[in-house]
């Protein structure tokens, strides 16, 4: 299956009266998105902005961040099975505005976090200080039930950026990425002497908020799955989880799943891609043990020789991680481990909330208690009185001189546990 | 009285109730035992109940930092067949620690303390939808 | 920083030059120069601090009388006013770095000045102030004071100048155990591939994440007979005859005791009393078979119950007591019981 993304630069946004792109800058008909937008009946009005890398503008809460892209010379456009029909994903030429980015934000919940800091010290901890953002800042419907709330905003977010990509479907691509792969069998016969390596990629799955889609389908719904990594990059999975705002994998970081794309990048050099299997982190010990157990028996079928695993989510998920590794190690597989720590904010605290002898090789994202100082912004787009919430209270967070004090974990990307992000702890 | 629900597992059917310290929860399910108190509270009851026997069907902690702020965690408990589960003990004894580790410098958030209630609740729900749609 | 900094630097009554064993219960006192590793340290520190005073106290006197130990050297500190100070370096010896360990953590805390000492890494001393002070790895015997002063002077000198510590490796530190968080070039996913293709060809890696290591001791198989079996009574209760003879300390104890209760019906409390730091002592003190139930284990003597009750009895004190000492107090009474022929222990604790 061959892949091609074309990456159409963008240096630049600007509202006006034509959706386009020319010479990086992008151009967005803001009425025209705006009404797009709204012909979902279950949204009363938007709000479209735009953040720009070094502006003094702070995002907050963000929902989920979108990349913006296009599927060349098709018909059917759109996330498979969430924005469109179900279609095929993860071959011919996608197109992306490259260095663009869609934010929604908006709480659906009073608590929800996530920061986005375009400028100063915040802007070092979130991938998406960088890109040049359309915020869509929705306002539901009066008594709007919140999983209907949750999906109007995650729809609204995904269509735009489907909205934004269209004008570049013909455009040149200043630079083309190919991810090409063969099947298991024609790769295992093509590299027999590279070690097989698995990717394992653990969603949260446990409910309103806390929620992953693949082809539409939610997380909680499904056993470990095996996917070409094309899948992914390609549309076929994206986020619905709202509420961890650090370590959450975003619907852009699906689609650059940094992980996929390292393997991708050594496959038949240094070691043959098996694929991905997505697992879903569940509530219940029985889904846990039959998750972990199902992830395991995949893993043996498909003759793994190491697995990486990443997790997604802090408390509970551990478990499984943990489980996962402990069943594959036992058998011989070798496991790296991606996840972050809660090790307090003297970082003295044990990271993870279990642990297992068998985990030798763990890559150690950050300790999302981790504090740091935010600068004063001059804009703040989205919810004012959400910054009173960042952290929760354990001391007053926001400084007269409008500066803030908060842990990682309330800033979108910080401790990507897919390790998007190259944040880490050291021992000291 | 504390009534009991049956749900499906491992081929017949477990009786099972609910922990809580969240009203919403008490007042739309009959099988929970309440406790008016804290999530430590309830972390703790989970913990005797299942040294007594009872067995873990959910897990304790939520699954995100921001969950564990909250000032209302709902538990399912299962009726179990004899001895404790090690495993399952552990799992709530590591939750215990780890639980009071990351609270101890923080004060609970009361401020969200109905969005808090409502994301329990709804957690539940997804919880129980997960418990009753497996044959 | 203009102005030369400050060391007030503490070492035991042998690095003192005092006294060996026979000075080990000396009071602190304090000197106005520097004696002993303090000397070399000041020579290594010359270009920008003076170590300002010198306190030497006995090893005995400081586990035995702590606080009284900790008041006499809050005035010192109060009155020299350092901005630094260091203990050591106590290598292995275990009362010597408890003492450090225990000033250390109390100095820091009190006076929040940055602490080094030295230590080798088994010393029970080091799990006592690991968080607060910097402890500097050394040898396990004073022939590494050579190697260990130059690095304690090094990172005195980045301490007080508020520059950052590297790794632990790099400086020659005991971890303190603490996770920072960096921004590093490579992403996470990247150095996660790295790490996989490392461990499959073999090679050198280092986890991010190291996991705790539990120090589990499995069971011994059941007694078959228990009629038959001699038991041997141990505590951590802290019940020692009146006198406390061997100077059992109420907290952090770098010892244990055995006594011969083989002619007695229990533990009187005209013979025993409790040292322990960390309860009220009332009601032991009024029945000290209450923590240590020798009575009972009489009982079951004369009623045929059990073998016999074995002629000595151990007894420690378990409140802040270092990991590592407990490991030796319980690796040393075991093989003493286990050459003697007890087959069990009853093994009190409050």
């Amino acid at each position: 299956m061959r892949l091609e993304l074309g990456r159409i630069f963008i240096k630049d946004i600007q509202f006006g009266s034509e959706t386009k792109v020319s010479n990086g800058l992008l151009t967005v008909n803001k009425d025209e998105l705006a009404e797009l937008i709204k012909e979902d009946d279950r949204i009363k009005d938007v709000k479209l902005d735009i953040a720009r890398p070094g502006e003094k503008v702070r995002i907050i809460p963000v929902k989920d961040v979108i990349e913006p892209r296009v599927k060349v010379g098709s018909k059917v456009q759109g996330f498979p099975g969430v924005t469109s029909a179900m279609h095929r994903v993860g071959l011919g030429r996608t197109n992306i505005l490259y260095g663009a980015a869609v934010v929604t934000i908006g709480d659906i919940v009073g608590m929800q976090e996530g920061i986005v800091d375009m400028f100063g010290e915040g802007a070092k901890w979130t991938p998406f200080s960088k890109t040049f953002n359309l915020v869509v800042d929705i306002t539901p419907e009066a008594g709007l039930e919140p999983h209907s709330h949750e999906t109007a905003v995650r729809l609204a977010g995904l269509k735009a950026s489907s909205y934004l990509a269209k004008c570049a479907e013909n455009m040149e691509a200043e630079e083309v990425l190919v991810y090409e792969m063969d099947n298991v069998a024609e790769n295992i016969k093509k590299y027999p002497d590279l070690p097989k390596i698995l990717y394992v990629e653990m969603l949260i799955s446990q409910g309103l908020l806390h929620d992953g889609f693949i082809y539409g389908v939610n997380s909680k719904e499904i056993l470990p799955t095996l996917i070409h990594p094309n899948e992914e990059l390609d549309g076929a999975v994206i986020s619905g989880n709202c509420v961890a705002a650090c370590d959450k994998i975003t619907t852009y970081q699906h689609q650059n799943n940094s992980v996929i794309q390292d393997l991708y990048a050594k496959h038949g050099k240094e070691l043959n891609f098996l694929g991905v299997v997505l697992t879903p982190e569940l509530t219940t010990l029985e889904g846990k043990f039959r998750s972990c157990e199902m992830t395991a028996n995949l893993a043996k079928m498909l003759g793994a020789d190491g697995v990486i695993v990443s997790e997604e989510g802090y408390g509970n998920p551990d478990s499984d991680l943990l489980i996962i590794c402990k069943k594959l190690e036992q058998e011989g597989i070798k496991t790296v481990l991606i996840t972050d720590e809660c090790s307090g904010q003297d970082g003295f605290s044990q990271p993870l909330a279990d642990t297992t002898p068998e985990a030798v090789a763990v890559v150690s994202a950050g300790n999302v208690s981790h504090l740091v100082k935010l600068d004063p912004a001059e804009v703040i787009l989205g919810n004012i009185a959400a910054i009173e919430n960042i952290s929760g209270g354990w001391h007053d967070s926001v400084q007269e001189d409008g500066r803030i004090f908060c842990e990682l974990n309330a800033i979108i990307g910080a401790t990507s546990e897919i390790g998007f992000h190259n944040v880490t702890t050291v021992l000291r | 009285m504390i009534i009991f629900k049956m749900f499906k597992r491992g081929g017949g059917l477990m009786k099972y109730r609910i922990l809580t310290n969240n009203p919403s929860v008490a007042a739309k399910y009959e099988n929970v035992l309440y406790i008016e108190g804290t999530v430590d509270d309830v972390l703790v009851k989970t913990r005797n109940l299942i040294q007594r026997g009872e067995s873990l069907v959910t897990h304790p902690l939520p699954a995100s930092i921001r969950m564990m702020y909250t000032p209302y965690r709902s538990i399912v408990i299962g009726q179990a067949s004899g001895s404790s589960d090690f495993l399952q003990l552990e799992i709530v004894e590591e939750s215990i620690t780890k639980y009071r580790r990351i609270i101890e410098y923080r004060n609970v958030d009361i401020k969200n303390n109905r969005d808090y209630e409502n994301l329990d609740l709804w957690l539940l729900e997804s919880a129980l939808y997960e418990m009753n749609t497996n044959i | 920083m203009s102005e030369r900094f400050k060391v007030v630097y503490y070492v035991n009554q042998f690095f003192g030059q005092i006294g060996g064993e026979d000075k080990a219960s000396m009071e602190p006192e304090v000197h106005e120069s520097t004696v002993g590793p303090a000397l070399g340290f000041n020579g290594l520190i010359k270009d920008s601090g003076d170590v300002v005073a010198t306190i030497i106290c006995g090893d005995n006197y400081f586990n035995e009388h702590k606080a009284d130990a900790l008041e006499k050297i809050t005035s010192i500190i109060k009155k020299y006013n350092p901005d630094v100070f260091v203990a050591g370096p106590a290598f292995n010896a275990g009362r010597y770095g408890m003492a450090c360990g225990e000033i250390g953590k109390y100095v820091f805390e009190q006076f929040k000045i940055p602490v080094v000492t030295g230590m080798y890494k088994e010393n029970p001393g080091v799990d006592v102030c690991r968080q607060q002070a910097i402890i500097i790895e050394t040898g396990d015997s004073a022939a590494a004071m050579r190697k260990a002063l130059p690095v304690m002077a090094k990172i005195v000198t980045k301490l007080v100048n508020g520059e950052e510590l590297g790794s632990p490796s790099e400086e020659g530190y005991i971890p303190q155990g603490t996770h920072k968080t960096v921004i590093v070039d490579k992403r996470g996913s990247q150095r996660a591939v790295d790490m996989m293709l490392a461990r499959l060809k073999g090679q050198e890696f280092e986890t991010e994440m190291p996991m705790p290591v539990f120090d589990r001791v499995d069971p011994a198989p059941a007694v078959k007979d228990i009629r038959k079996a001699t038991i041997a009574l141990v505590t951590s209760g802290g019940i020692v005859p009146v006198l406390n003879p061997d100077h059992i300390e109420s907290a952090s104890a770098t010892k244990f005791g055995k006594y011969d209760i083989s002619g007695m019906d229990g533990l009187s409390p005209k013979d025993f009393k409790t040292i322990h730091g960390g309860y009220d002592p009332v009601y032991a003190n009024e029945d000290p078979n209450r923590v240590a139930p020798l009575d009972i284990l009489k009982q079951y003597e004369k009623d045929g119950k059990i073998g016999k009750v074995f002629e000595n009895y151990y007894v420690t004190t378990g409140t802040g007591t270092a990991v590592a000492n407990s490991v030796k107090f319980g690796v040393e009474i075991g093989a003493q019981l286990k050459a003697a022929g007890v087959d069990a222990v009853i093994l009190t604790s409050t």
